[in-house]
């Protein structure tokens, strides 16, 4: 596979660069300045008028244009902020001093994802935020990740400092599959892991152009995996963002000691981009965090069955069988009743007694915190580098690679270390006004990537086994009641005697046995071997020139997933990874009506998956003028999703007595799930077990409607607000199923935790379930350049089955304010912004947790200075400005302050 | 000029921060976990109830002698059941006042406190069982010479309980720390093994030279001897005494010496001569009709045993007390059944005066002479009851039972 495409980038690239051969006879050159503080400006594009021939300014404000072009002509100079100017050039000797005149850049952004057609933010037919390099550069948020939080409708999960994922509409997660993270035109879903890896691999912070956020199952163009959202993250051209750029952030976090003792926050950004001649440009980026992660520190006590559970009372002290959320070993649990009646058996004189003793008396391992197992050190690097090239005027190749690799703490069905984990993500596109062309491929590699609670479980196994530690456990536990102590006495001086060598965390011992159990892979350790990869051709086609009529957009992909973990979380064997294939195609016409005043859009997709019927789904969207920046939109939207790779093939025992378990067919027949029938959890619950058959899970599909409006009033006032209301059908979900161990056993095995094993199997909801929400934002510029913006936001669940587990994880309110200033002080140098937002409290359920999540407030802020004569600017910034602690799911980590001042050069 | 915007950037600063303030009640902190409080139980303790109910002054007195009354009083970490004689209990057993308890020996005295104490639990009457086997609780009485936790035997019939062969008379009296079951008398702590307290009795002599007869050729615990020596077992052995030994010797003998052709009036002096010494089972002479298999087929069926399920054989490890018995004729299992599943056993009854049997009768499936039809013969009488010690009961009988 890797040989073919290898093969069909060289053919590709070899035929086009032929194409590059046109004689160029006229050289402009000149510069651009800001006519105000006459501040060199870069980035402008300069076209010449009625040609696609253009150039960029470069980073001291010049630009040079060698052309075919006869003279005179004209020269268009635009850029985002300022008033496009147009210049007469008469002469090749001509030098073009340009001043550049601000403007109000309120609503007049540009995007391209919502229609995949550069269109105006204010007419765009969907809902769609979009963050700029600016806002990147003038918000106190540490990775840009954080900035898209504070757009209306979005949740951001946290599970760790640089893991964090965003979602709209709702269904949030620490991997969320519903929500498609874009990163320069390629799906960044890890492959086999499922996450999108945006925040750990994607973009580095000085690459990024804008980032685009769609809100629902706004657009066909995609792929069919973003029922809930699509983020698209830009990266910077070469040709046109050009020269050196760095910055240096250096912080403070864990400043209470309430985690860990105060320690230094790292992160340093480059960007080198060179236009080498008009045709060759290349760039190359590298960033790098390190820091002492945030601690998931959630320590009350938790009751699980199979996948799902609900705190309870209880501490380490005073429930044997406590099993802490954020501690980790003690997921390991047994039945003292057992051992005790194995005592019995062999000291019969006991058994009698044994026998007046509960029938049930679980008792868990001593487990372990997070804060004593995991590498306090996160570390994320990201690698990237591209080359561009134009073929001809109007092709233009690039060759684009990223890598990222690091440390971090995910989420899943349990808490993740993934440590050295490595992704890249490698392109070859050609853009064309009228199509492009893309084949990119994902690897991935686990690297030293394990499960928390399967490793911590197994250290305990390795250090004492279950079979001795229990047994010690209730020799001394019946002593200790034959002495005359109550259960609770007894249970501590049991535990005691059951631990007497436990390793200290952070001991020699503990290290040596914990390095040697995460090292091995599953099942023998927690380690994973995933090294799944994915490979993706795409490409659309303009035919608007062609028909004339109407704005006509044709495309498809073809896409491949290659899971390979070596049997540690599919059931795949060394050599033999399991392959998904899948292709999709879509339409799009866009027709304007009554004068521009109407614009209609109607698109439409049709997906095939090798394992899942095809489908078609079509979306409707139009937008209504009724005056000059006044936008009605309205749009009918259809989506549809495969069920994740994981969804198709996990084959993970978690260690909390459920084995997860993908939908296909294979894995039900491995596990004789119909020789030796499965229970329904909840009805052997209630006495009476159901057996729960095999049916084929179907993909998932949402129908949403949505109506919004955006205004632009007196240039000084933007205002966005929309309603949607959706359904969803074959709602993707999992329940839990028990087995007995012996399938001659009599049905009371069911009940009995070590003759019974558990499954979390995937299945499609009954019924529909229904989503409903509301969002308005509102950004006004004030005098002296200060502006204030906010927004406030709606979702909410309806129509949820009984014992249906949404996983909706999403606060029916939340809402952001920023005040913001862009220029003050006596050169207007200073700029400032400071940002509150507060989110209601929800329910959160996951495979890992269920449970409320507390209402929270954060306040961002910072202030910076520029120093316009060095093209610098340091910024002195807060985020969790008051310290004061908040986690975005449960189980997650609880972040807290982090101060910071930063350096940065040439930031654009 | 410039110091003014100083100020103003100051001001806004100051504004924003404050601000921020406003804006940010505190946020919840994540709740730590909540212990789970076991309510302290309330009301009175074991000891209370002995400091303060003169009518178990002289518990109190060997309780606090053995050192147990700040255990007893611990409401916050220990459990008990405690099985409670009251003065008039004592009384019964032979001890007539606190004074007592001070002049007998300190090991004593604690040895008697212990085995009426069970630690970690509180039974309640309603999980003793009402048909026999009968529940072991193991009490705080540990042996040091055999290590060995000595335990009690509660069993219920009808409203009626005991423990061991003690009726109580008030039981479950709940409290703080455990439940307290009056006592109709002092429970004895057994202190020796079956075969110290056979051997030694000079009414039991056949029996004990039966038992080496039966145990001659045989190694381990294939010999009685060493089950009656053995301390952890639990049995129940039902001893002949020498007269009824004499009387089945002299019968067998007898009938042998006429089936070997001598004369019935020679035959009955010989036998009765031969069987008046419990050397008759060593005697030479008789080598080939005492063999040890066949006394100890008729000593097997003396052993009450029950059917183990893993592995499946019977072993003698029942201790049945003599309120343990039926009322009504019922059939106990014995170690005959080792051998022959099927036997129906020993057929026994007890009779009840009050809550004390005051008559306990055996019989065997053979009669004396032989021939008779099954079940048919005198019963055997218990003439000492539930004599205990530490690996079993023994209840001495009047008749040898012969299980064919």
């Amino acid at each position: 596979m890797r040989k073919n495409l290898r093969l069909l980038i060289a053919i590709v690239a070899a035929n086009l660069f032929t194409l590059a051969a046109i004689a160029q006879n006229t050289t402009i050159k000149g510069s651009v300045r800001n006519a105000g503080n006459k501040e060199v400006v870069q980035a402008v594009s300069v076209l010449i008028k009625g040609s696609a021939e253009g150039t960029y300014t470069d980073d001291k404000g010049n630009f040079v244009i060698a052309t075919s072009q006869k003279l005179p002509f004209t020269l268009i100079f635009s850029a985002v902020g300022f008033e496009t100017q147009e210049v007469s050039v008469t002469s090749a000797s001509q030098t073009v001093s340009v001043d550049f005149v601000t403007a109000s850049g309120l609503g007049q952004e540009v995007v391209v994802s919502a229609t995949r057609t550069p269109t105006r933010i204010l007419e765009s037919p969907v809902s769609i935020d979009r963050v700029s390099a600016a806002n990147i550069r003038n918000s106190a948020a540490t990775n840009y990740y954080d900035i898209v939080s504070n757009l209306k409708g979005v949740d951001v999960i946290a599970s760790s400092m640089t893991f964090k994922t965003p979602t709209t509409r709702g269904f949030s997660g620490s991997g969320n599959t519903r929500f498609n993270q874009i990163m320069s035109g390629m799906d960044n879903q890890a492959p086999g892991l499922n996450f999108s890896v945006g925040s750990i691999i994607g973009l580095t912070e000085l690459d990024v152009e804008s980032v685009e956020l769609l809100q629902g199952a706004s657009s066909a163009l995609y792929g069919p995996g973003g029922m809930l959202g699509t983020m698209l993250v830009n990266g910077k051209n070469p040709f046109k963002y050009q020269g050196l750029s760095f910055q240096v952030k250096t912080g403070i976090m864990h400043t209470d000691g309430r985690q860990r003792p105060a320690s230094p926050y790292f992160n340093w950004n480059v960007r080198w981009a060179q236009q080498i001649n008009s045709k060759l440009a290349f760039k190359i980026g590298a960033e790098l965090i390190q820091a002492k992660d945030w601690l998931a520190d959630d320590f009350r006590n938790y009751k699980r069955f199979g996948t799902k559970g609900s705190l309870a009372d209880g501490t380490r002290e005073t429930d044997p069988n406590f099993d802490g959320v954020n501690v980790y070993g003690d997921e390991t649990t047994v039945n003292l009743k057992d051992v005790l009646n194995g005592i019995g058996a062999a000291a019969p004189f006991l058994q009698g007694y044994i026998s007046t003793f509960p029938a049930s008396i679980p008792v868990s391992r001593t487990g372990y915190t997070e804060t004593e197992v995991v590498n306090p050190n996160t570390v994320n690097m990201k690698l990237s580098g591209a080359i561009h090239y134009k073929l001809t005027d109007k092709i233009e190749a690039n060759l684009t690679g990223y890598f990222g690799t690091g440390n971090t703490i995910y989420t899943g069905s349990q808490r993740y270390s993934l440590k050295d984990l490595k992704v890249g993500q490698y392109k070859l596109e050609l853009n064309h006004k009228d199509w492009f062309f893309r084949a990119y491929t994902t690897q991935e590699n686990s690297g030293e990537s394990h499960n928390l609670t399967v490793a911590t479980q197994l250290f305990n196994e390795s250090w004492k086994p279950s079979t001795s530690w229990y047994p010690t456990y209730g020799q001394t536990f019946l002593a200790a009641k034959l002495g005359g102590a109550t259960d609770a006495a007894a249970h501590t001086a049991a535990r005691a005697a059951a631990d007497v060598g436990r390793p200290a965390p952070g001991s020699d011992q503990f290290k040596s046995i914990y390095q040697a159990v995460r090292k091995r892979p599953i099942p023998q350790g927690g380690l994973f071997l995933d090294r799944s990869d994915l490979y993706m051709i795409e490409g659309q086609y303009n035919l608007t020139d062609a028909v004339k009529f109407a704005e006509v957009l044709v495309g498809g992909n073809w896409k491949k997933y290659v899971l390979n973990s070596q049997g540690t979380l599919f059931p795949d064997k060394p050599g033999e990874p399991i392959t998904i294939g899948e292709f999709g195609a879509y339409v799009q016409i866009s027709k304007a009506l009554l004068d521009e005043k109407l614009k209609l859009t109607a698109s439409g997709r049709f997906d095939k998956n090798q394992n899942f019927d095809g489908r078609f789904t079509p979306r409707l969207g139009l937008v209504f003028k009724p005056a000059k920046d006044h936008n009605i939109r309205l749009s009918f939207q259809t989506a549809y999703r495969f069920p994740s790779t994981q969804q198709q093939w996990i084959d993970l025992n978690t260690g909390t007595g459920a084995r997860i378990l993908g939908c296909n067919k294979f894995l039900w027949d491995k596990y004789n799930m119909t020789s030796n029938p499965v229970y329904a959890a909840e009805s052997v619950t209630a006495g009476n077990p159901t057996v729960v058959s095999f049916i084929a899970a179907k993909p998932e599909s949402v129908t949403s409607y949505e109506l919004g409006y955006k205004a632009l009033i007196a240039k000084k006032f933007l205002v966005d607000i929309y309603g949607y209301y959706g359904q969803y059908e074959n709602f993707l979900s999992r329940r839990d199923v028990i087995q007995k161990l012996d399938p001659a056993g009599p049905m009371s095995d069911l009940s009995n935790s070590s003759k019974r094993t558990g499954y979390s199997i995937v299945i499609n909801a009954p019924g529909k379930v229904t989503t409903f929400g509301w969002g308005a934002s509102a950004e006004y510029l004030l005098p002296q350049n200060f502006s204030v913006s906010g927004n406030i936001s709606s979702d909410v669940l309806e129509d949820v089955p009984t014992g249906f587990q949404a996983g909706f994880n999403t606060p029916r309110y939340r809402t952001n304010l920023t005040l913001g200033n862009s220029g003050f002080g006596a050169k207007k140098l200073f700029g400032a912004s400071i940002t509150w937002k507060w989110q209601d409290t929800f329910m959160y359920e996951s495979d890992f947790i269920f449970g409320e999540v507390p209402a929270y407030h954060n306040v961002d802020m910072q202030v910076n200075y520029r120093f316009p004569e060095i093209k610098s600017m340091v910024k002195l910034g807060a985020t969790n400005l008051l310290n004061q602690y908040y986690r975005t799911g449960l189980g997650n980590s609880s972040i807290g302050g982090l101060y910071y001042v930063s350096f940065g050069y040439n930031i654009f | 000029m410039k110091f003014q915007i100083i100020n103003k950037v100051r001001n806004i600063s100051l504004v924003l921060v404050a601000a921020s303030f406003t804006f940010t009640s505190c946020n919840k902190d994540l709740p730590l976990a909540t212990p789970i409080i076991t309510p302290v139980p309330g009301g009175n303790t074991i000891g209370d109830v002995l400091n303060t109910d003169t009518t178990y002054s002289i518990l109190k007195a060997a309780v606090v002698r053995a050192g147990m009354l700040p255990a007893l009083s611990d409401r916050n970490s220990t459990r008990y059941t405690m099985y409670a004689p009251n003065n008039a209990a004592f009384r019964l057993s032979g001890i007539a006042n606190e004074a007592v308890i001070g002049v007998l020996p300190l090991a004593s005295v604690v040895a008697l406190v212990q085995y009426h104490i069970v630690g970690g639990q509180a039974l309640p009457s309603s999980l003793v069982p009402t048909t026999f086997p009968n529940i072991q609780e193991p009490t705080s009485l540990v042996l040091s010479a055999p290590f060995l936790r000595m335990s009690t035997f509660p069993s219920k019939r009808g409203a009626s309980m005991w423990v061991n062969s003690i009726p109580v008379t008030s039981p479950d009296i709940a409290l703080a720390n455990g439940t307290m079951h009056q006592m109709l008398a002092v429970l004895n702590p057994p202190s020796l093994v079956l075969a110290q307290i056979i051997y030694a009795d000079p009414n039991l002599t056949y029996f004990t030279a039966a038992v080496a007869r039966a145990d001659s050729g045989q190694v381990g615990l294939a010999r009685l001897d060493s089950l009656l020596k053995y301390p952890p077992l639990n049995m129940t052995v039902l001893a002949p005494n020498d007269g009824a030994f004499k009387a089945f010797l002299d019968t067998n003998i007898r009938r042998a010496l006429i089936g070997m052709g001598v004369p019935p009036a020679t035959a009955a002096a010989q036998a009765t001569g031969l069987a008046s010494t419990p050397g008759v089972f060593t005697n030479p002479a008789l080598a080939a009709v005492l063999t040890p298999a066949t006394v100890k087929g008729v000593l097997a069926y003396h052993f009450l045993a029950s059917k183990n399920t893993n592995p499946a054989a019977f072993q003698p490890d029942v201790r049945a007390f003599s309120v343990n018995f039926p009322t009504t004729p019922g059939f106990v299992t014995t170690l005959v059944n080792s051998a022959v599943a099927a036997h129906p056993g020993v057929m026994a009854q007890a009779t009840f005066t009050g809550p004390f049997v005051s008559s306990l009768k055996f019989t065997g499936l053979g009669t004396l002479p032989s021939g008779g039809a099954a079940f048919s013969g005198t019963a055997a009488n218990a003439t000492a009851q539930d004599r205990h010690a530490v690996n079993g009961i023994t209840h001495t009988i009047d008749r040898v039972l012969l299980p064919q």
